[in-house]
């Protein structure tokens, strides 16, 4: 369960007027009295343009930021007081692979299991299963840079569950990942749905938001324009398609 | 496991799989640095020998033809050549056609027979250390007035005793052990001091900046491993690397000497061979070993700190550059004083302390107060540095600072 209330982050970010140690900086709200819901085993989506504050919003979630304003709960953990419990309940994904080019797969594996101090029989038949679904076994003692793209996001995405983490969060999954990539990918997050995890992605790709997710959130500068689920955003207009929908939603 | 032991074996890891870690930690102190320190001794010593066998351009004027020219035409390595003016003595001198230019007093022979005093001026250039040119010349001018002076007092039936009251005679107590602290002490832990901040300093920035620039850092705090620990894993990373620098370089020292001590020593000065045997001495190195390793943690956390501030690699790089040159200037100074002795201001400066103190380890005058005082003011320094990179790492406005 999570429970998003009045979640907010300012930073302060340079303006064109120049200042006594460089460009002076002024305060921005990157997330603004962001609120909302989701329950246990849901998919939420959180949309929206550039720089909307998606990635503040996921940063938070995962106790990576400090609110500026508000707060988040899973499962009635506050993200302001218990940020390391919080921490090994979510499996977080930057929206690049973010690996240690000079380990191969099998070290980067054990390393994030031995990080999140998950006995070793445990990890091991955790990650030979992972291995297996995701068609990694060929690659196992290869280095992260002698990965191709695709090969890196997997490795990723078995680093993000090794743990078995309770709340699954990826931010812009399908970013820099070509067609095989991104349908591994979205096999993957419906995998994890059906095994009745709790999953927030953030992305660009619509397709993969209608088929997929249960919860949309669409923000626009920081602010939530819209929250529901798939039908109540298709019926916001039914003539028009989802792309047309969000486009309209989010254009200036 | 505990988690930062985890790090620590993953950044190690992670480090000594890059070729420019082992180049920097193994091969640059342990074979590049020896090598080129025996190039450089090799060539100034084959100039050196190349001098003492030189013979030297002196353009000489004299207006008298005195005995003192005779006496530097029968001078070994010194041809002589006479000019009829000052102007072309000069000149003579400044492009280099001669080594150097004597110019004797007119009436010169007629002050000698009148037992008054005369003027000699010497030009020379003065940067060319090598040359023995102005040396050789002084002997000669040194020898004719030994002469005359002995005759002169002579014509006068006095003794050389009659103007030289005093005679000053010297001995120097200083032991071989002292005389490696001073020749060796400084340079030894000069090299020390360069080698664990050159063996911090990358991986320094590959951890921090680094990993920010590639964004793992982001993975890493996206973990439940705490600020705390991520700090200890990674400044234990800097500090192993760093330690094994200084280790290697060490072994850069003995090594040769080593060689020297095996396959060489016949052929060496006996001088020589006591100075470098007193430099193999155990608890002098375990002693310096001592300051290494805190002077390793502080520079890991001082340079992960600012590494961990800096945007990406390159902002880390400049800024580290700036910071190093505050650590290697306090090494520098005792390189060229020789003669500075350790006080307790001294001792709490970190490197300066240092190398003062490799000295006399060396030399085995080492006052062990002072020891404790530097040892224990590179602690306090170790865990303010820690506190400042903990400060940095607890900080969400420096870890996604972009």
């Amino acid at each position: 369960m999570i429970e998003v209330k009045n979640l907010s982050k300012q930073f302060m970010v340079p303006t064109d007027k120049k200042g006594l140690f460089g460009k002076k900086k002024e305060p921005f709200w990157a997330v603004d009295s962001l609120d909302f819901s989701a329950s246990k085993g849901s998919v939420v989506s959180i949309l929206g343009p550039n720089g909307c504050g998606k990635t503040t919003t996921l940063r938070m979630i995962a106790a990576m930021l400090t609110p500026s304003r508000g707060t988040a709960f899973i499962d009635t953990l506050d993200v302001r007081k218990h940020k390391q419990k919080i921490k090994s309940k979510i499996g977080y994904m930057t929206n690049n692979t973010s690996l240690y080019d000079r380990l191969n797969v099998i070290e980067t594996i054990t390393f994030f299991a031995e990080l999140n101090q998950i006995p070793k029989d445990i990890y091991k038949e955790r990650a030979q299963k992972l291995f297996d679904q995701l068609d990694m076994n060929d690659y196992l003692l290869k280095r992260i840079s002698d990965l191709s793209t695709g090969m890196k996001q997997k490795t990723s995405i078995v680093r993000t569950l090794i743990h078995d983490p309770d709340l699954i969060i990826l931010d812009e999954p399908t970013t820099g990942v070509d067609v095989t990539g991104q349908s591994v990918i979205v096999d993957l997050i419906k995998s994890i749905k059906e095994s009745g995890k709790t999953l927030i992605f953030s992305t660009h790709q619509l397709n993969e938001v209608r088929d997929i997710a249960d919860h949309i959130i669409v923000m626009k500068a920081g602010k939530k324009v819209f929250d529901g689920d798939n039908q109540q955003f298709q019926n916001l207009d039914n003539d028009k398609s989802f792309t047309e929908i969000f486009m309209e939603m989010v254009d200036d | 496991m505990i988690k930062w032991q985890t790090l620590l074996i993953k950044e190690i890891r992670h480090l000594f799989r890059d070729t420019k870690t082992i180049i920097q930690t193994v091969v640059v102190p342990t074979f590049l640095t020896p090598l080129l320190i025996t190039g450089i001794v090799w060539y100034i010593s084959s100039i050196a020998i190349e001098e003492s066998k030189k013979d030297y351009e002196v353009a000489l004027y004299d207006i008298g033809n005195n005995e003192l020219v005779k006496k530097f035409e029968e001078a070994e390595r010194l041809n002589i050549t006479i000019y009829d003016s000052i102007d072309k003595i000069v000149d003579s001198v400044k492009n280099e056609s001669s080594e150097i230019g004597i110019v004797i007093e007119d009436g010169f022979q007629q002050n000698l027979t009148n037992n008054t005093s005369s003027e000699i001026t010497i030009y020379s250039k003065n940067i060319d250390t090598f040359s023995q040119a102005k040396s050789l010349a002084e002997d000669v001018i040194d020898n004719f007035e030994n002469d005359e002076r002995a005759s002169r007092l002579s014509s006068l039936n006095l003794d050389e005793e009659f103007i030289n009251p005093i005679n000053i005679l010297e001995e120097d107590l200083t032991t071989e052990k002292e005389a490696a602290g001073s020749i060796f002490g400084g340079i030894l832990a000069f090299f020390f001091v360069m080698y664990v901040i050159t063996g911090s300093m990358y991986p320094a920035i590959d951890l921090g900046a680094g990993e920010k620039e590639r964004g793992t850092m982001e993975t890493l705090v996206s973990t439940n491993i705490s600020s705390l620990e991520i700090i200890v894993g990674k400044m234990l990373s800097v500090t192993a690397s760093a330690v094994l620098t200084a280790t290697f370089s060490l072994l850069g020292f003995i090594i040769p000497v080593l060689i020297i001590f095996f396959f060489y020593a016949d052929s060496i000065p006996e001088s020589l061979f006591d100075t470098l045997s007193s430099l193999v001495n155990p608890i002098a190195f375990l002693g310096i070993f001592g300051l290494i390793i805190p002077l390793s943690i502080l520079m890991g956390a001082l340079l992960l700190a600012v590494s961990v501030y800096s945007k990406n690699t390159k902002e880390a790089g400049l800024l580290l550059g700036n910071l190093v040159i505050v650590f290697f200037l306090p090494a520098y100074i005792p390189l060229f004083n020789p003669g500075l002795e350790l006080d307790f201001i001294g001792s709490i400066i970190p490197c300066y302390n240092l190398a003062l103190l490799t000295n006399s380890l060396i030399a085995e005058n080492t006052n062990w107060m002072l020891y404790l005082s530097a040892l224990g003011s590179t602690v306090v320094y170790c865990c303010i540095a820690i506190y400042i990179t903990y400060i940095m790492f607890d900080d969400e406005k420096i870890i996604f600072r972009s």
